[in-house]
């Protein structure tokens, strides 16, 4: 009778100990720690001029400047963050141009969309030292938003960088990218990649454009 | 033998049932509601309206039987609510075709797909009938034929506002 009672006492006791594990356990989980993403540097001298470039790019209202997107980027050419300015880099228009609190909300959510996939990628990048083509231990084609760009992801906006190269030399875009994922913006393929993409026909030549 | 005729009868059944669930596309059907009903006793035609995204319904999944690339709204003044008649949005797309459209009397512009269907993006850019002004637009269209989906009233982060040909000035006149 005594083991019987030890027995339950014991069982009691295990079962506490197991709801009391638990519970610890649902209040410490994983959503309590830091996730460390080891992504390409977010200052603005080195992801300023990606975020330009990709806003200009990507970042239209009716694309990738909608809350409703996964990769959601911010900035002059498309949403704003301060819900006091509007979508132009003009003052006059409302707006005004793309600030750094917009620079780093499209870092974080650039690199935040596959945090794995970034570490991995940066990690195999970032000893090429902003050369492109990069190192072969560089795998920047792995991020889903470098598979769309390219085309090789199926993509709404379609097909927005050649590999192959534009007019002789590498693309622009490509350029810009690759080599932030290797820790070393090329500036100036940035500054150039905003230039596209480039409209065949020049507005009326009588109309007075804002 | 039973037992597998008993299944294909309730599988042809089930499909029969779940079938026309599966052709509503919920999310266009919202779209449309939220547009409302016909505005000002306007009936449904090329001036009704004014500022909705008119490819919502005009874009092949309905109501409208009539098919758009492009369709909008152009107002006089920045803010203000009078349409621009008669002025002329011009519509290149990247491969160098362009569209010219006028705007009507309420202001609405629209391209059939039959006549244009662009190759995305799209650079726009809209004058007054008289030629003395001239909007062009700072960026380009990617994806989007409504231009009231981004140009919606009112301004704000997530909208440029609607489109106009003249900027208000400071103590909102025209400029």
């Amino acid at each position: 009778m005594r083991v019987g009672r030890l027995g339950i006492a014991l069982a009691a006791a295990s079962a506490a100990a197991a709801c009391a594990f638990a519970w610890l356990g649902a209040c410490s989980g994983v959503q309590q720690q830091r996730v460390g993403i080891d992504a390409p540097p977010s200052d603005d001298a080195v992801f300023g001029p990606v975020a330009d470039m990709l806003v200009h790019r990507c970042g239209s209202l009716d694309c990738h400047g909608q809350p409703g997107r996964n990769l959601r980027m911010w900035g002059c050419d498309g949403m704003r963050l301060d819900p006091n300015e509007a979508p132009s880099c003009r003052k006059q228009q409302g707006g005004g141009p793309t600030t750094v609190a917009e620079h780093y909300a499209t870092y974080r959510s650039l690199v935040g969309l596959e945090p794995n996939v970034m570490t991995a990628v940066y990690d195999g990048c970032k000893t090429s030292g902003g050369a492109y083509p990069p190192s072969p231990s560089c795998h920047p084609e792995l991020l889903t938003f470098v598979q769309k760009a390219r085309g090789i992801e199926a993509h709404k906006g379609g097909q927005l960088i050649d590999v192959s190269g534009v007019d002789g030399g590498p693309d622009p875009q490509d350029v810009c990218i690759v080599t932030w994922l290797e820790g070393a913006t090329d500036k100036q393929a940035c500054s150039e990649a905003l230039l596209i993409p480039s409209f065949p026909v020049p507005p009326t030549p009588d109309a007075s454009v804002e | 033998m039973r037992a597998l005729q008993a299944k294909i009868a309730c599988a042809v059944a089930s499909a029969l049932v779940l079938a026309p669930f599966a052709c509503v596309d919920t999310t266009h059907e919202d779209a449309v509601q939220a547009l409302g009903p016909e505005q000002g006793g306007v009936p449904p035609g090329p001036f009704h309206r004014p500022g909705q995204p008119c490819v919502t319904c005009h874009g092949g999944s309905g109501p409208a039987s009539q098919q758009f690339s492009v369709g909008g709204t152009v107002y006089s003044v920045q803010g203000g609510g009078q349409p621009a008649v008669g002025a002329v949005v011009q519509i290149e797309d990247i491969t160098g075709s362009v569209w010219n459209v006028p705007t009507n009397a309420a202001g609405n512009f629209y391209v059939l797909l039959s006549d244009y269907s662009p190759k995305y993006p799209t650079s726009m850019q809209v004058t007054s009938v008289d030629g003395s002004q001239s909007q062009a637009m700072a960026s380009f269209a990617l994806r989007d034929g409504s231009c009231a989906d981004c140009h919606k009233n009112p301004q704000g982060p997530n909208s440029q506002g609607p489109i106009y040909l003249a900027l208000a000035s400071a103590d909102g006149g025209t400029p």
